[in-house]
């Protein structure tokens, strides 16, 4: 199964949300980050095909999703990042409800319902109004119907927004089993939520790709680049001034800090083993989005 | 569970609508209590058994020709003599002021019958003395067609006549508030995304939220019309007979040849039709929409034009009763006259032209029908490509 995007575009206006989008999605886990305004949920829905592009289109196994209507909306499993949801609704009655849209048969639905509830622990909150529930409670049986029709395509819009520590870990665990035989898209801004389970990773700026690449050589292509030093309190302003700093710990030896730098940053830097955070950071860390 | 009951379920789960309807209900209620007249229901109901006799009296040659060359200005006492024995023996069970009276009404039911059978007649000889027209040939067909009119002793004007305006507003007000929040309530809500993306969320729910809307609508006229029913068989009693239309006060000049009857089950159909097809309506604005409020409001300028076009321009012309006009038209053909078919049916409205004369109404079901199918399909594309933006 490949899921294949075509010089996709989305305008608003004389905007480009996203412009000239080529990528190619086969089983695994895939990591779409980028800052907020990026355009990854504009992209999102053009591949969900909700939102239909300025220019291009989107192919599953060379044949536009368009084309393929029902057939590929019974594939698809989807969290938008507004979730939506009924509020007079309890959680049970409101994925009875999905799984009838999504063709389930009502003994199958309910099995399956039980064990989604359970898995995202709503199983006790089950006969609770949606009205009721909180933030986190909401994004949790929004996870829950995406994967009701156990889709082949997962697509998952900023799914960690609102979730604890804990909660987003044991959401992690469940990506992983899932992304054995069916395509994962997940898109984020948070780093943590990709780092440790997406093969490949999307970085998406002004509604270009700039890198896609797997996760092994996003990391080796940041060899060298990453720098921990410890600095003093003046030395750490020049260098705010001059690179992209990822952390600063204060210690009593001064700042322990983390450099983002083609260039070795200070005299005392020493490498260090990057993270995809440090990519992020390397790709945006020094623009200003609230101008864009 | 089906989409279709989960779509209805949404509907009539909204407790506003159920509020509203039954203040509605009580006002309409009220509202209909003040205007009937308790005299003239008496009247009416002491006089039905003597119905036959008064009709006859009216078609009887000598009585009629007596009362035409008196210029139809006769006294009881004139015309007593001349009356069955019947009519005396059920008057004279009643003593006092109503015996005078009953008497009166008696005089005025005969000498009103033979009016309009004289005006009839009158219609018939200048209809025929007039050009070969297609109008005057539609017009001439339907006048020599009629039945026999009778005299107007039956409630039938009451129960007809609460379907011209209070009675559609109300359904559509009902309607209105149930159906303008079928799409943009899933926008609202955000369901939107979540829908569009599920393997039945697109046709299945577009068909499930239609028909869930058209049973509501119907289901709302239905309500209503059997309400009303029932408050007008209390305040003017059930009529005792079918009548020709044009025995009616409100449509003796009418060229229709219905009986009151038909006309008032067709009103009912045509409710429910109509009710339909303004939520058809509804629902096209409403998955536009963003807002419920704002989907309620464009719905209901759509039908308050229609209603407006149907009343107030009629007001202007003298001829008013039957003939449709090209500023007339667009009342005539409205969701409105559907749903009330007092104007267009029962006034038996005809549109000619130098070639062709055709009932209103045909055009009224054409237009609608028109109406109800563009509504679909216009509902289907902006659902279905509505952008989900967040």
């Amino acid at each position: 199964m490949k899921l294949e995007t075509h010089n996709l575009t989305k305008n608003y206006g004389e905007k480009c949300a996203v412009d000239n989008v080529n990528l190619e999605f086969e089983q695994g886990i895939y990591g779409l980050l980028g800052p907020n305004g990026a355009g990854k949920t504009t992209l999102i829905k053009m591949i969900v095909g909700i939102l239909p592009p300025t220019k291009g289109t989107v192919t599953l196994d060379d044949t536009l999703i368009s084309k393929l209507d029902e057939k590929y909306r019974d594939l698809l499993g989807y969290m938008p990042q507004d979730i939506g949801y009924y509020r007079t609704f309890t959680a049970k009655q409101f994925l009875e409800y999905i799984a009838l849209l999504k063709g389930l048969e009502p003994k199958e639905a309910e099995k399956k319902i039980d064990t989604l509830l359970d898995m995202v622990g709503l199983s006790d909150a089950k006969g609770k109004r949606l009205g009721q529930f909180s933030g986190g409670m909401i994004r949790r049986v929004g996870i829950a119907q995406a994967l009701l029709n156990d889709p082949k395509i997962l697509v998952l819009d900023e799914p960690t927004a609102g979730l604890d520590p804990k909660e987003r870990i044991h959401f992690r665990n469940i990506l992983s089993e899932l992304s054995l035989d069916r395509i994962v898209i997940l898109s984020t801004h948070i780093v943590s939520d990709v780092e440790s389970i997406a093969g490949k990773v999307i970085l998406l700026r002004l509604g270009k790709v700039i890198t896609f690449d797997t996760n092994e050589n996003l990391l080796h292509s940041m060899e060298g680049k990453v720098w921990d030093a410890t600095v003093t309190h003046q030395e750490l302003d020049r260098l705010k001034t001059q690179f992209t700093i990822g952390n600063a710990f204060q210690k009593d030896s001064g700042f322990e800090v983390r450099i983002v730098s083609d260039v070795k940053p200070t005299e005392n830097a020493t490498p260090a083993e990057p993270s995809l955070e440090d990519v992020f950071i390397y790709h945006f860390g020094g623009l200003d989005y609230d101008n864009i | 569970m089906t989409i279709f009951r989960m779509e209805f379920h949404k509907i009539v789960s909204k407790k506003y609508v159920w509020i509203f309807a039954i203040v509605i209900a009580t006002f309409y209620a009220i509202t209909l209590s003040g205007s009937s007249s308790s005299s003239s229901r008496f009247y009416r109901k002491a006089l039905q058994p003597v119905f036959d006799e008064v009709n006859a009296a009216a078609y009887d040659p000598a009585i009629s020709s007596y009362i035409v060359e008196k210029q139809f200005n006769v006294t009881v006492e004139e015309i007593k003599p001349l009356l069955s024995p019947e009519i005396e023996k059920t008057i004279e069970s009643y003593k006092g002021q109503t015996y005078q009276r009953m008497w009166e009404k008696v005089k005025d039911y005969v000498v009103n019958l033979v009016i309009r059978i004289d005006e009839r007649k009158a219609t018939i000889a200048k209809l025929e003395a007039s050009p070969n027209t297609p109008l005057n040939r539609y017009l001439l067909n339907k006048y020599t067609n009629m039945p026999k009119i009778q005299a107007n002793m039956t409630k039938w004007d009451s129960w007809i006549d609460t379907n011209k305006s209070v009675l559609p507003i109300v359904i559509a007000f009902v309607i209105l508030l149930g159906t303008s929040g079928v799409f943009s309530d899933e926008y609202t809500s955000k369901m939107h995304g979540i829908l569009l993306t599920c393997k039945k969320g697109r046709k299945e729910v577009f068909w499930a939220k239609l028909s869930a809307s058209a049973l509501f609508s119907a289901i709302c006229a239905l309500i209503f019309q059997l309400l009303n029913a029932i408050i007008a068989a209390l305040y003017y009693g059930v009529p005792f007979t079918n009548t020709p239309l044009n025995s009616l006060t409100l449509f003796y000049q009418m060229p229709t040849t219905l009986s009151a009857m038909e006309l008032y089950i067709l009103e009912i159909l045509g409710s429910v039709v109509g009710a339909v097809v303004l939520s058809f309506v509804t629902l096209c604005i409403s998955s536009i929409c963003h807002s419920n409020f704002l989907s309620f409001f464009i719905s209901g300028i759509y039908f308050a034009i229609g209603f407006i076009l149907s009343n107030a321009l009629e007001a202007n012309f003298e001829q008013g009763g039957y003939i449709s006009r090209l500023l007339t038209l667009p009342g005539d053909v409205s969701t409105f006259s559907l749903m009330s078919l007092v104007n267009v049916l029962g006034n038996g409205k005809v549109f000619a032209t130098a070639n062709f004369a055709i009932p209103t109404v045909l055009l009224t079901i054409v237009v609608q029908a028109v109406v109800f199918v563009i509504a679909i399909a216009l509902t289907f594309y902006f659902y279905n490509r509505r952008e989900v933006i967040a």
